[in-house]
C-alpha cells in the first residue's frame, strides 16, 4: 500500500510538473505576421517627424490663407492681402514638399490602395496644388495691371475664382485629417 | 484501509474531479480585439482579427491570448502605419493578455488581466467577461476593460499639439474551442 500511495505521488507531481505556463511562441504565429524591421522603423520614424510639421505648416499656411481670402476685393490689393498671399503660399510650398519629400515605408506602396482620410487628402490635393500654383501667378499680373491703372484682362482676372477653388478645397484637406468621416 | 482513503482523497484533490467545468486544452477558434481612441475633434476604433490563443484548465484555467500589433487596422491606412510607431511595434510587436479564473463555469466572471503592451505589463483588476457556451467544446468569451497609454510608458498620438485621450478602452470577443 506504501508503494501505491509512492506512485500516486509521483503521478501527481509529474502532471503538476507538465502544466507548463504558455509562452507567446506556443501561439503559432509566423514571424512574418508580427515583425518589423529596424529599417522599416527608422524610415517610419523619419516619415512620422516630416508629417508632423507637415501638418504645423500646413494649419499655418491655412491661417495666412484666410486672412489673404478676407483682405481681398476688387481692385489694387491691400498690402496685408499680398503679404498673407505671399506668407500663405510660402507655408503651403513647404507643407506639400514635407508631405511629397517624406519617405514611404513601404517603398512600393500603392497609393490607390489607401483608405479612409488620407485617400481624400490626397485625392483634394490634386485640386489645391493645381491652384496654388495659377492663384499666386494670376495674383502677381493682377496686380501688376492694378498698379498701372488697369483692370486685370484674360486669364489674370480669375485670380479670385482660383484661389477660392484653392482655399476651399485645402480647408476640406484638412477637414479630412481633423474629422473622422 | 488507511492509505487507500488518503490516496483517494490524494486523486480528489490532485484532480479535482468534482469542480471541474473547463476539462480540456482550448484555443481560440477566431476573434477580435479592438482599440478606441479619441482625439479632440474625432474618434475611432482599430481592429485586429488576428488573434491567437491558447489555454488549459486543470485546477485553475490559465489562457494566454495575443497579437500583433501591425494586425490592428483602423478606416486610415495612414494612420495605422503611424500607430506602429507609438505602440513600439518594432521592439514589442505582439500586444498579450494573460488570465487565470477558477475552474468553474459561470456566464459572468469578474477577472484580473495581465495585459503586455509595449512590453510593459499591466495588471487590470475586476474585468467583466462574459462567457457564452456554443456547445460541449467550444464557447464564446467577450468584454471591455480599460488601459492607458501611461500605464504603458507610451507616447500619446497628436494632432496639431493635441494630444488623444489618455484612456485606451479595448473590447474583446473571442470564440474558444478545444484542442
Amino acid at each position: 500500500m506504501k508503494v501505491l500511495f509512492t506512485l500516486l505521488t509521483l503521478v501527481s507531481i509529474t502532471i503538476s510538473a507538465n502544466e507548463k505556463k504558455l509562452s507567446l511562441d506556443d501561439l503559432g504565429f509566423d514571424s512574418k505576421e508580427i515583425t518589423i524591421s529596424p529599417e522599416k522603423m527608422a524610415i517610419l520614424n523619419t516619415r512620422n517627424k516630416m508629417l508632423k510639421w507637415h501638418q504645423y505648416t500646413a494649419f499655418a499656411a491655412l491661417g495666412a490663407m484666410t486672412v489673404a481670402m478676407v483682405s481681398g476685393g476688387h481692385g489694387k490689393a491691400k498690402s496685408s492681402h499680398e503679404t498673407f498671399g505671399i506668407a500663405g503660399g510660402a507655408l503651403y510650398y513647404t507643407a506639400a514638399s514635407l508631405a511629397l519629400l517624406a519617405p514611404e515605408v513601404d517603398e512600393n506602396h500603392d497609393h490607390s490602395k489607401d483608405s479612409g482620410s488620407t485617400k481624400w487628402h490626397r485625392r483634394l490635393a490634386w485640386i489645391h496644388g493645381p491652384m496654388m500654383i495659377l492663384a499666386p501667378a494670376l495674383g502677381y499680373l493682377a496686380n501688376e495691371k492694378y498698379k498701372k491703372g488697369q483692370t486685370p484682362s484674360g486669364i489674370a482676372k480669375n485670380h479670385s475664382t482660383f484661389a477660392k477653388v484653392g482655399y476651399f478645397s485645402f480647408l476640406a484637406a484638412a477637414a479630412t485629417m481633423t474629422f473622422e468621416f | 484501509m488507511k492509505y487507500k482513503i488518503i490516496s483517494l482523497i490524494f486523486l480528489l484533490i490532485q484532480f479535482n474531479t468534482f469542480s471541474k467545468d473547463f476539462k480540456e486544452n482550448y484555443q481560440i477558434k477566431s476573434g477580435k480585439i479592438s482599440y478606441h481612441m479619441k482625439y479632440l475633434m474625432k474618434d475611432f476604433d482599430g481592429t485586429s482579427e488576428l488573434v491567437k490563443g491558447k489555454g488549459s484548465c486543470t485546477k485553475s484555467c490559465q489562457f494566454l491570448v495575443a497579437s500583433p500589433i501591425k494586425s490592428f487596422t483602423s478606416t486610415d491606412s495612414n494612420r495605422d502605419i503611424n500607430m506602429l510607431k507609438y505602440a513600439k511595434a518594432d521592439q514589442h510587436p505582439l500586444v498579450s493578455v494573460e488570465v487565470e479564473f477558477p475552474n468553474k463555469w459561470e456566464e459572468k466572471k469578474s477577472l484580473t488581466l495581465i495585459v503586455n503592451f509595449a512590453g510593459v505589463k499591466k495588471e487590470i483588476k475586476n474585468v467583466p467577461v462574459t462567457f457564452k457556451k456554443i456547445d460541449e467544446k467550444n464557447f464564446s468569451v467577450s468584454g471591455k476593460f480599460s488601459t492607458s497609454f501611461s500605464n504603458h510608458k507610451l507616447e500619446r498620438p497628436s494632432l496639431m499639439m493635441v494630444s488623444v485621450d489618455d484612456e485606451l478602452p479595448i473590447s474583446f470577443d473571442l470564440s474558444i474551442g478545444a484542442r
